[in-house]
């Protein structure tokens, strides 16, 4: 996955700087884009008579843009995948319990600082909490997406930390579609489609989606001494379960996803997106903890509902007006059957939804000068709630549920918000000579219960000679504080009395709604090199440093009393203290290579270093969690003509933190998850069954390693997380 | 927000290149994604452009220079009479009025019929080359219907980059 346009960035600059081109097209320059893939080509802005150039105003952000062909060929049929395989990022599938996989993206941790977009609208978590970042996402309807490492608070507002990935879509007027059909092992099937319904009219309808289940590999077979079977124990030493009736592993996974684009002309698109996701709420856990029970699971369903409006003020200038609701659900039959649940039934129950109204303004102001600015409003509900003794009735409001502790008769209180926040963000763009431009910006968010937001954004990007350019960026971004952090309200009673007679709850999190948000500073540096038209380098360095984090703490000593009737033993909850930091860099680099008249291909790699540590807020530095201060991705795609495509992909993750500390009293150093080596292998046999299908083999650990990846801080979770062994899916995908 | 990640990502950082000279490229890459029925082995593709030439010499440079296999050979011609042997016919705006006529006379021949003439597919064109709308950059529509009709289809590849039309 490498930044396409970049590289036509690259060779389009040498074509502007030719002197000779406006005649006579540069012919040796243009002998230098020949070799460019069709897309690549095709996504080339062109100087047309009745458009002005788009001068050389490149963006100093660090981005990466991936192609449909790229999404095809690597066979990314999710976010999860090509996230994966991303230069900077550390991906740890299947370890978390409600968010499935985890991943840092230079060393940011967790979906929280990611900010994910469908055409530009916000399809991630409404109100900014963890969400399945996983097979959920497919990219069945990707025409490219778009990847914008760094802090972009000054666009979008709060969690753009760590990254923007834009998922583009093709135009409803694109006609052709397609269907694909797949299987494969540990009871992997999975379906997808696209369509469009063409040009013709005065509207267009493009609607895709799919649907997929898996098994997932029984991990107890393959990693037996990870999984014994032994008594589920709870909290008070009693036998829930006897080893002798323990259940086999189960982890199955389940998605589905639906998109629908409705063009009604070149001035108005609206817009459906919905996915969902179900694993294994004990995914992550080891034996002694959890039960691996079919209906023990977590279900996300995320909805977004869209219109856009686009208008032309004034001659230069483009407005455009989005509305957009999003509506996230966690099933109330979502479960934990856990320790911390007594190996009962503990329900769960979150909705957040989300109405946002913007309007942007994007003006050239003359050839040096381009203001974008924009002006939002969003209201936010949120309701979150865990250890429910009972499914959430969705027709009852909040505190109309009349539930009680577990183990008591204590009524038990559910937390909801509403608050709202208001934007206004500017950013100019100057172009001060054909080689140096800067950016300057800002946004300032008014939010209804913590306040205003700053975050300033600056960059330049400098051309010293031609084939080289170094990109130059600071920026501030805030995460703000998720319902589950500020709302969330666990912990267990067994029954137990005081001697004043109120019930004894232990490990409790109470709610704290006065959490602030994290703050993160970040400087960025990019060399991006493209000494040939086939070769591409880049150099990515970076610092970030964040504080106010957000962890759980102590709580304060009211809090021991915060349920009446009980008495709280050290509740905790999450507040702002500490901070943290990390620097790295990544060096990527793309070849793209022909042998004869019929073979060709590209070669694609990173490796990635990255150091970083946490302070809690006692002073004490340790090192950052989930992150591997080596990692190496090697790709490539090997072509023989249009008939065939083969896609060996290697990733080299070296030790990886974990959650745990090595020991407490010596830090800085955390328990390191071993590292790894594992390779995918992706295979395309294109133009079969009469020219228009394609047959896919895809096995993901083609050496069949048993490998690990970390999780975990507390005891009782896994620190090292089996994955899965060698499997296999075959796809037929049939044009229409 | 959109419209921010754009000019952020695409539109902002992208230099653009003349329109007559990445179509000049992407002319002379087209039949690398085209199956013409009556082009077998290695023997030259005809690139012919009927009408004034847009491209300037960089159509010509591109013939003679890119290395391609199978090599191209660029004629330009003013009629459809002179078409004979040609694979590849870019019909140059000029011709606009005659389009039809053109299409007509070129029907039953085997010839992918090219050009950026507005709404050149939906005249029966097969493939047109577009500039505008949302993208920056160039477009290809393509009427598979009449390409078909001629015995020329396309690959993958190129199906999955251009907009079909069925008029």
């Amino acid at each position: 996955m490498f930044p396409s346009r970049f590289r036509i960035a690259m060779l389009s600059a040498c074509l502007l700087a030719a002197p000779a081109l406006a005649s006579s097209h540069g012919g040796d320059e243009l002998l230098r884009l020949a070799p460019l893939s069709l897309a690549e080509l095709l996504a080339i802005p062109v100087v047309t008579a009745s458009r002005q150039q788009e001068n050389r105003a490149r963006t100093p952000a660090h981005i990466i843009v991936v192609t449909r062909e790229q999404i095809r060929e690597r066979r990314y049929r999710n976010l999860a995948d090509l996230l994966e395989d991303l230069p900077g990022v550390d991906f740890m599938r299947g370890t978390k319990s409600s968010a499935y996989n985890y991943f840092s993206i230079q060393g940011h941790a967790g979906s929280t600082k990611l900010l994910i977009l469908l055409d530009g609208i916000r399809i991630g978590h409404p109100a900014g909490g963890n969400i399945p970042v996983a097979e959920n996402y497919a990219l069945y309807h990707a025409k490219q997406v778009e990847v914008l490492y760094g802090p972009a608070a000054a666009l979008y507002g709060a969690d753009a930390v760590a990254a923007v990935i834009n998922i583009v879509t093709e135009r409803a007027s694109a006609g052709e579609g397609w269907v694909s059909v797949g299987g494969g092992a540990f009871g992997t099937r999975e379906v997808s489609f696209t369509a469009g319904t063409g040009s013709n009219g005065p509207a267009a309808l493009r609607i895709g989606g799919h649907w997929q289940r898996s098994d997932r590999a029984p991990l107890d077979a393959y990693y037996p001494a990870e999984f014994p079977r032994v008594d589920a124990r709870r909290f008070d030493g009693t036998v829930a379960v006897p080893a002798a009736a323990r259940e086999s592993y189960a982890g199955d996974i389940g998605s589905h996803s639906v998109q629908a684009r409705l063009d009604l002309n070149e001035h108005i698109d609206l817009g459906y997106y919905r996915n969902e996701f179900h694993s294994l709420t004990s995914t992550g856990d080891p034996p002694r903890t959890a039960l691996y029970l079919p209906e023990a699971r977590w279900q996300t369903r995320i909805e977004t509902a869209y219109g856009k409006a686009r208008f032309r003020p004034f001659e230069g200038a483009e407005v455009e007006l989005v509305v957009d609701y999003s509506l996230l659900r966690v099933a109330p039959n979502s479960r934990y059957v856990n320790i911390f649940t007594g190996f009962e039934p503990g329900y769960a129950h979150v909705r957040s939804e989300r109405l946002g109204i913007e309007q942007n303004l994007n003006w050239r102001i003359d050839q040096r000068h381009r203001v974008q600015a924009g002006l939002g409003y969003q209201e936010i509900h949120a309701i979150e709630a865990s250890d429910l003794p009972r499914p959430y009735d969705t027709g009852r409001g909040p505190g109309e549920q009349g539930m009680t502790y577990r183990n008591t008769n204590l009524p038990m209180t559910i937390h909801d918000a509403r608050y709202h926040n208001l934007s206004l963000y500017a950013q100019l763009h100057t172009q001060w000579r054909e080689t140096f431009s800067t950016m300057v910006g800002a946004r300032l968010d008014r939010h209804s219960d913590y306040g205003d937001s700053f975050n300033p954004r600056l960059g330049a990007v400098w051309q010293p000679v031609p084939g080289h350019l170094l990109k130059l960026l600071y920026g501030e971004a805030f995460r703000a504080p998720s319902p589950e952090e500020s709302l969330n309200s666990f912990g267990t009673f067994d029954g137990s009395v005081d001697a004043g007679g109120k019930f004894i709850g232990r490990g409790f999190r109470v709610p704290n709604f006065h959490i602030e948000p994290e703050n993160t500073r970040t400087l960025s540096v990019t060399w991006d090199w493209r000494p040939r038209a086939d070769l591409h380098v880049m150099v990515n360095g970076y610092h970030s440093d964040t504080e106010n984090l957000i962890l759980t703490l102590p709580a304060p000593a009211a809090a021991v009393d915060s349920i009446p009737g009980a008495t709280l033993v050290a509740p905790e909850h999450k507040d702002n203290a500490g901070k943290a930091a990390q620097n790295g860099v990544d060096l990527i680099g793309q070849w793209r290579f022909h042998i004869g008249d019929d073979w060709s291909g590209d070669v694609w790699g990173s490796y990635g270093w990255v150091s970083g540590w946490i302070d809690e807020g006692n002073g004490v530095r340790w090192d950052l969690p989930y992150l591997a201060a080596r990692k190496f991705k090697l790709g490539t795609t090997v072509r023989y003509r249009d008939r065939l495509t083969v896609t060996p992909r290697v990733y080299w993750i070296g030790d990886t933190t974990n959650g745990r500390k090595l020991n407490a009293a010596a830090p800085p150093q955390r328990r390191e998850t071993p590292g790894y080596r594992v390779t995918n292998l992706h295979v395309g046999w294109h133009q079969a069954f009469d020219r228009r299908a394609t047959l896919w083999l895809d096995v993901y650990n083609l050496f069949d390693e048993r490998y690990h990846v970390a999780h975990g801080s507390g005891s009782r979770t896994f620190f090292d997380m089996p994955q899965q062994p060698r499997s296999w899916q075959l796809s037929l995908e049939i044009p229409f | 927000m959109l419209l921010s990640l754009y000019y952020a990502s695409a539109h902002a950082q992208s230099a653009a290149v003349p329109e007559y000279g990445l179509k000049a490229v992407l002319l002379h890459k087209l039949p690398e994604f085209v199956y013409l029925e009556r082009k077998p082995g290695n023997l030259p593709v005809a690139l012919c452009v009927l009408g004034a030439n847009p491209f300037g010499d960089a159509l010509d440079r591109l013939t003679r220079e890119a290395g391609d296999k199978p090599a191209r050979t660029l004629r330009q011609i003013t009629g459809t009479h002179q078409a004979g042997g040609c694979d590849v016919v870019f019909i140059e705006r000029g011709e606009s009025d005659r389009v039809e006529g053109i299409l007509q006379r070129l029907a039953n021949r085997g010839v992918l019929t090219v050009s950026d003439i507005a709404g050149f597919a939906r005249l029966g064109g097969m493939v047109e080359l577009t500039v505008g709308g949302e993208r920056a950059g160039i477009g290809i529509v393509i009427n598979r219907k009449a390409a078909r009709a001629q015995g020329i289809d396309f690959n993958a590849q190129l199906l999955r980059l251009a907009t079909l039309i069925e008029p």
